[in-house]
């Protein structure tokens, strides 16, 4: 894998406030990228910079060898850069808008209208192609949006949090058509609050605190370099208080206790923080069923990155 | 015409053309501006109904009511764009800011140059749209006769100079300040002062300024040395020529006087002529107020778009 994006030394800052702090990271061709962090972090003004709308203060960032400080108009030729809010022209109608950003990147008149089709088919919107930006909800703005950033065909998609204010069904699609574009061979650097998107779909996550990266890694790496942190939940079929006595004498299982939550009746739910690698995790699964107890389910939740985060953050901000 | 090729492909000036002409307030603002335009002319028309003015009367006096009419066709113009002008060009920068499009539009290829460009094409359009569509109305001062084609070329010539420039206007507050309100208020505090209160000033200036220039300047005989009598005049000459109105009516009495449209001679004192000149020439006020416009235009226009160039920092 060759990096498609390179952050070296990048720093930004306002009057005495340093929001960035020499900035280093690397994002590979085809990464679904999460950039995390808590309010402050730095994370849109890391974005910014990348998408050649601010000038870093020293160090540079590149984009498939495009400088943001030399040579912006490069850069803006392989990126598509979605911002925090939907720019909103009232009076266009949804083709009309995807036609004017097309027109803006100098793709020929006689190609947009198929472009256009294409881009409102990926994005389900063609049924909306005649009505006006401003009468489309939240969630379907937030398409014509990510549509937008494709006019192009950019190598590189910089969202910043695309997924937020949307309803838990817009927020789904996005997240289905950020896989689905990953998938396509886009590579993808996105902001969000919204950690169990990022365990979910993301390939390699940073996590951003005060103006410096924390850690960064895939979802399992981070778990490794964090493994106290892991956290599984089991799903038995009865005998909840065997269980939870047989995994307090095992090796490596902390804080186990029966939940409650949303149970179907019958089943009992247990969970446990775990300090070992995959091999002894799977040696706890086969004790269990040495005891004969019926596991209906045994996993680490995706949303774990959850401790992750809260190890590597000290709610520090800018 | 490489630009002119390039302005027809640049997307801001049919995205913004497609906005205004969309809906009704286009259609209204025409509407209004046509009616106005048609009841003043209506009414300049009353006397030629009756009167000694009726058919087979004065033919120097139709003429005359003729060059009254298109003089007022022009001057109801006039008034015209320097409303819209600054109200269709404040926000075209910082509309876009306040939408959040800005940053968008930035991240393309769509250069600052296009960007301003493409803004004012767009306004001008709509201002050359107003003066194309009162041309049928205006031609009926022909009528009557007495109006000179060079006269309607001076006029044509200082509404599209106008219109230019408090468009530029526009644009660059509109480039500078990131609210469009604020860049409103400033650009027609600009256009307001232009058009209205550059004569205001000029008459203020000669109540004030003839009494101290004849304490200061004039011997005891009541005469001005010939320097300062070309002083006085070119002064007043570029006060003349920075007001459309004023720069207007004084080239008109200037035609009216059989002078040439390009050099207006203006005698100095009798006793006091310079460098054995007895009347100073100097170019006609239209031509000074075009030359002069362009050129501010111009200016504006190239600040405009480093402004909109400037990243953020």
């Amino acid at each position: 894998m060759s990096a498609l994006v390179e952050i070296r030394d990048l720093s930004k800052t306002y009057g005495q406030l340093a929001a960035v702090k020499h900035l280093n990271l690397s994002v590979d061709q085809g990464d679904l990228f999460g950039f995390i962090g808590p309010n402050g972090a730095g994370k849109t003004s890391t974005i910014r910079m990348l998408a050649t709308l601010l000038r870093p203060s020293s160090g540079d960032a590149w984009v498939a060898g495009h400088s943001v400080r030399q040579d912006p108009r490069g850069v803006r030729r392989l990126i598509g850069y979605m911002p925090d809010f939907f720019g909103v022209y009232d009076d266009m109608k949804v083709w009309e808008y995807l036609d004017f950003f097309a027109a803006c990147y100098k793709i020929p008149v006689n190609g947009r209208s198929r472009l256009i089709g294409d881009l409102l088919e990926l994005v389900e919107l063609d049924h909306r192609r005649e009505d006006f930006v401003d009468k489309l909800s939240r969630g379907m703005k937030q398409r014509l949006s990510l549509a937008r950033t494709l006019v192009h065909d950019p190598q590189l998609l910089i969202l910043d949090e695309p997924a937020s204010g949307l309803d838990p069904r817009a927020r789904v699609e996005i997240r289905a058509l950020l896989v689905e574009l990953s998938r396509m061979g886009k590579t993808i650097f996105f902001s969000t609050q919204i950690l169990s998107d990022v365990a979910e779909i993301c390939t390699r996550i940073g996590i951003l605190e005060a103006g410096e990266i924390v850690t960064t890694g895939s979802l399992e790496e981070l778990r490794n370099q964090h493994p106290s942190q892991r956290r599984v939940e089991i799903i038995l079929m009865e005998q909840g208080q065997e269980a939870l006595k047989h995994l307090q004498t095992l090796k490596g299982v902390t804080d186990a206790q029966l939940t409650t939550g949303n149970q179907s009746p019958g089943l009992v739910h247990l969970e446990f923080r775990f300090s070992g690698d995959d091999r002894e995790l799977s040696d706890v699964l086969a004790s269990l069923h040495q005891q004969g107890l019926r596991v209906l389910r045994f996993h680490e939740p995706t949303h774990d990155l959850e401790d992750v985060f809260l190890r590597v953050t000290k709610g520090l901000v800018t | 015409m490489r630009w002119l090729a390039r302005l027809r492909k640049n997307p801001v000036v049919l995205k913004e053309l497609r906005g205004r002409m969309r809906g009704g307030r286009a259609f209204l603002v025409l509407t209004v501006y046509l009616s106005v335009l048609s009841c003043g002319i209506s009414l300049a028309f009353l006397p030629l109904t009756s009167g000694s003015l009726a058919p087979g009367y004065d033919l120097a006096m139709r003429q005359y009511v003729g060059k009254g009419i298109f003089g007022l066709a022009v001057l109801i113009q006039f008034i015209t764009i320097s409303f819209i002008a600054p109200g269709i060009t404040a926000g075209a920068i910082a509309s876009e800011r306040e939408h959040q499009t800005f940053d968008l539009l930035r991240t393309t290829l769509l250069t600052a140059r296009e960007l301003v460009h493409g803004k004012l094409l767009a306004a001008l359009s709509f201002l050359f749209l107003l003066l194309l569509a009162a041309f049928p109305i205006q031609s009926l001062a022909f009528l009557l006769g007495g109006v000179e084609m060079e006269e309607i070329i001076i006029a044509g010539l200082m509404l599209i100079t106008t219109s230019l420039a408090l468009s530029a206007v526009g644009i660059f507050f509109s480039s500078l300040l990131k609210r469009t309100l604020a860049s409103t208020v400033l650009a027609y505090a600009v256009s307001f002062f232009t058009v209205a209160g550059l004569p205001l000033l000029l008459m203020l200036l000669i109540t004030i300024a003839s009494p101290l220039v004849a304490l200061l300047f004039m011997d005891s005989s009541g005469n001005l040395s010939p320097l300062t009598a070309v002083l006085v005049v070119v002064i007043g000459w570029v006060l003349v020529s920075s007001n459309p109105l004023i720069a207007a009516l004084t080239t008109e009495a200037m035609l009216i006087d059989g002078q040439s449209p390009w050099v207006y001679q203006v005698p100095l004192p009798s006793n006091a002529p310079f460098a054995g000149l007895t009347d100073l020439p100097v170019p006609s006020p239209w031509i000074a107020y075009v030359v002069g416009y362009l050129l501010l235009s111009l200016v504006l226009i190239w600040a405009s778009v480093r402004l909109v160039r400037q990243p953020e920092v």
